[in-house]
């Protein structure tokens, strides 16, 4: 799933240093926590069959593909295509909506409020309206929520849990919370497979760490959550296994770069996403 | 200040009230999503919450919390449908392993346990009392000759005249002052008045050599020499014991020659 423009949409504002990973990273852990509520609200976890995680990165894809059709509309002889809720950028001033004849007509100048009751009168024909606009980085993020609150509803019934899938022959510790031993060398397996410097660096909590300092944390305890994940949850597709090849055999010096790769592409998209090709628009 | 910024401020302030009771489950679902969405939003203060979260891992982790939400906190991450709970309780759990430990801190290894046990917990008390109990039934059972002599090492070594014997001893101590060690394998907390005259370990192979570490809060770090065990445990004198300060972290290392790892954690607090 390359949620590239998406990313890049939402961050639009950010220094030029943040990095793609650092970007996806920190808005999936801000947005999880919503996911997870959304789920409980409307899709309990045992009926539907993605992890919150994974929600927040099909409804990133899917407001992805709502933004960029609009760059790319489909041209049909006999229809019209409604473009005009979304748009990338404000700054045009200038908003495309599609009325219920079928016509299309452009807003401009746009309301300077942000989500006020607008009434216009257009073609003689009276029309209630909100504009909100997204050109601040928690009107984008906000886009998002709602997208997301979307997904969770379709989640609803999606059918049964991956979790029975993933009981195949990539999964290497199975953690029941209760068996020291084997928890032992879950640490000892997980230790093996991620760098070093990650664990240095989560080590020490503080609430008087930078902001960078946390960010950095933050990005640390990602790579290794999915480290954990590799070996106790890992995703049916097999790329979990593949990765964990690579991580065994690798330099402590590298492994940072393998899990950043890891994340960059997972959770994966597998059947879901790509079942829901096609709706959502 | 502008009323954005007040705003801001506000919501700020109303979610940080919430974030304790946002992970241990505690908020209606409405309250839960509007803490979420407030962190998402406001710059900053998902950093925060994050931080707030490991913040109560750890008080878990040390027995901190009371015991409604020490069994909130369970039902989140030990036994909640949510994955990500258990592998972030796992990530602290695992800085603070041995195995951890060691690797970033080769040169002092002062590893914590998995989870501090409570103090004198009695968890503790019954192992070591049942440690106790099935070594010297067992040696009784099997070779009363064997029982005497341990009985003997237990009654302390060195001392001149006739020891008197302590029939009606505090759970996991010799007669004379000697401490044995319970088995563990992920680290164990124990508190003791004073520090032990020595310390007994049972092992889990009589035909290996084994070594103990101190390392004490005064600063000495002191390694025994290779111990033969003699009845199936090893024990071990440190010398002027009362210069060690508590608490101790005690490794056991061995067996000799196979690579000195680590088998067994415990920090002896006063």
């Amino acid at each position: 799933m390359n949620l590239l423009p998406i990313v890049s949409w939402i961050k639009q504002d950010s220094e030029l240093d943040v990095s793609y990973d650092d970007a996806l990273e920190e808005i999936i852990s801000k947005t999880t926590r919503i996911a997870k509520i959304y789920q409980v609200k409307y899709a309990p976890p045992e009926k539907s069959g993605l992890a919150p995680r994974h929600l927040v990165q099909v409804a990133m894809f899917c407001l992805q593909r709502k933004i960029f059709d609009q760059y790319l509309p489909p041209i049909e002889p006999k229809r019209i295509r409604s473009i005009g809720y979304l748009w990338p950028i404000w700054g045009r001033n200038e908003i495309t909506v599609a009325l219920d004849s079928g016509k299309l007509h452009a807003i401009t100048p746009l309301p300077p409020e942000n989500g006020v009751l607008q009434e216009r009168e257009i073609d003689g024909v009276p029309y209630k309206f909100k504009l909100y606009s997204n050109n601040t980085e928690q009107q984008r993020l906000a886009w998002l929520h709602r997208e997301l609150e979307d997904e969770a509803r379709r989640e609803r019934g999606a059918g049964p849990s991956k979790r029975d899938d993933q009981l195949d022959e990539a999964q290497q510790f199975v953690d029941t919370g209760s068996d020291f031993g084997a928890i032992d060398q879950l640490f000892k397996e997980w230790l093996s497979i991620t760098s070093s410097g990650d664990w240095q660096t989560i080590e020490n909590t503080s609430r008087s760490d930078t902001a960078k300092e946390r960010k950095e944390r933050s990005r640390a305890a990602a790579r290794l959550m999915a480290g954990y994940n590799i070996l106790c949850n890992p995703l049916p597709s097999g790329r979990s296994k593949r990765c964990l090849d690579r991580l065994k055999t690798a330099e402590d010096a590298d492994r940072k770069g393998i899990l950043d790769e890891y994340l960059r592409f997972n959770p994966e998209h597998g059947r879901r996403t790509d079942q829901r090709k096609g709706t959502g628009q | 200040m502008s009323q954005p910024l007040e705003d801001d401020l506000n919501k700020r302030r109303w979610a940080e009230a919430r974030f304790r009771r946002f992970f241990l489950g505690q908020l209606d679902l409405d309250e839960a999503e509007r803490v979420a969405v407030a962190a998402a939003l406001i710059p900053g203060l998902s950093l925060d919450m994050g931080a707030a979260e490991e913040e109560l891992i750890e008080q878990y982790l040390d027995h901190r919390l009371p015991p409604d939400e020490n069994t909130a906190f369970e039902a989140q991450y030990l036994n909640g449908w949510d994955p990500d709970n258990r592998a972030k309780l796992r990530m602290r759990q695992a800085v603070r392993s041995p195995q951890v430990q060691q690797v970033l801190h080769p040169a002092k290894i002062r590893p914590s346990p998995l989870r501090r046990q409570p103090i004198l917990g009695w968890r503790t008390v019954a192992l070591a009392a049942s440690i106790v109990a099935v070594i010297f039934a067992t040696l009784y059972v099997v070779d009363s000759h064997r029982f005497d002599s341990l009985l003997a090492m237990f009654r302390g070594r060195g001392a001149s005249g006739p020891q008197k014997s302590n029939l009606e001893q505090p759970a996991g101590l010799t007669a004379s002052g000697g401490l044995i060690l319970p088995a563990a394998s992920g680290g164990l907390n124990l508190r003791l008045g004073k520090a032990p005259q020595s310390l007994a370990w049972i092992v889990p192979d009589y035909q290996r050599q084994y070594r103990l570490r101190i390392d004490a809060a005064s600063g000495q770090e002191i390694v025994s020499e290779p111990l033969t065990p003699k009845d199936n445990a090893i024990e071990y004198s440190p010398p002027n014991v009362s210069a060690l300060a508590l608490p101790w972290d005690i490794f056991v290392l061995g067996p000799v020659g196979a690579g000195q790892k680590i088998l067994a954690h415990y920090t002896l607090n006063p």
